[in-house]
């Protein structure tokens, strides 16, 4: 069985220093001048606010997908059935804090957001919590041999 | 190698279920209200906050069963291809996220990011479907 459609190794690398480029860029948003506040919104495509949100969205977007889809070092068995276990539960949290939060709250564009962050963001943090778990029995497997 | 966490076979029956609720609800408040509830006054009506909630919540239900429910036999070949069109799903519901966000802006852009929800679950359902079938019409014609 082999994992199908990844990106390679060091895309790992890229995908963090595109996230990690997207932070500052947002904390010092009104800084830069993209306060949107008493600004009138444009109906042209590529007023300033827009390009902002277009960019750190792309940045973070494209950021967390490459983190996530990155091969690992060493793709085998038990690897792949770690990102199909994953996978599956990013997409069951997802979709149960989007039905929690759609009967709790009334503030859709904050729902949407998360809708989007959360799939990839779980997926990531599950899958590297089992990797480590996994390499952490291994040692100790060879520790006691 | 074994799958977990899925649902029962019997799961997928729900799932259809809740859809043709959804849609005989919806055929029935269209009776009910035939002009929509857009034009029943400037009060805001209750039950249209209510039976938006209740359509995406039932359909958003109905598809993770249709999803994931397990198949009549689980095998290798099935955890393969459900893992191939998990993440081709997520690839499909970024990509197009990108371009929504590259191209649209304002208030049209959440109602239609909107919809970007149950884009994953979709293509997913439809990708795996067809893969099984492809899968079970070349294991019918090697047994012949």
């Amino acid at each position: 069985m082999k994992s199908h459609f990844l990106f390679p190794h060091w895309f790992r690398y890229l995908g963090l220093a595109l996230f990690l480029i997207h932070i500052p860029i947002v904390i010092f948003k009104k800084e830069m001048g993209f306060s949107m506040h008493g600004e009138t919104e444009s109906d042209s495509l590529f007023n300033s606010h827009h390009i902002f949100f277009m960019t750190t969205t792309l940045l973070m977007a494209i950021g967390l997908f490459f983190i996530a889809f990155a091969k690992e070092r060493i793709e085998d068995e038990q690897i792949f059935k770690l990102r199909l276990d994953s996978l599956q539960w990013a997409i069951y949290v997802n979709y149960i804090l989007l039905v929690v939060s759609l009967i709790l709250s009334k503030d859709t564009e904050h729902i949407l957001f998360l809708n989007l962050l959360v799939p990839l963001v779980f997926f990531i943090v599950r899958f590297r919590w089992k990797i480590f778990q996994n390499n952490r029995l291994i040692n100790k497997e060879e520790g006691q041999v | 190698m074994k799958s977990r966490f899925l649902f029962p076979h019997y799961c997928r029956l729900i799932g259809y279920l809740c859809f043709v609720i959804d849609i005989l609800k919806a055929v029935a408040l269209k009776f009910i209200y035939p002009q929509g509830f857009a034009q029943t006054g400037d009060v805001p009506n209750i039950w249209m906050n209510i039976t938006n909630d209740f359509n995406i919540i039932i359909v958003i239900i109905g598809l993770l069963l249709i999803a994931f429910s397990k198949e009549k036999d689980e095998d290798e070949h099935i955890s393969q291809l459900r893992l191939d069109s998990l993440q081709w799903a997520i690839y499909v519901n970024y990509c197009l996220f990108l371009i929504l966000v590259v191209l649209i802006h304002g208030f049209k852009f959440l109602e239609i990011v909107a919809y970007n929800v149950i884009t994953p679950l979709i293509f997913f359902i439809i990708r795996f479907r067809w893969k099984v079938f492809l899968l079970n019409r070349s294991l019918a014609k090697e047994s012949n």
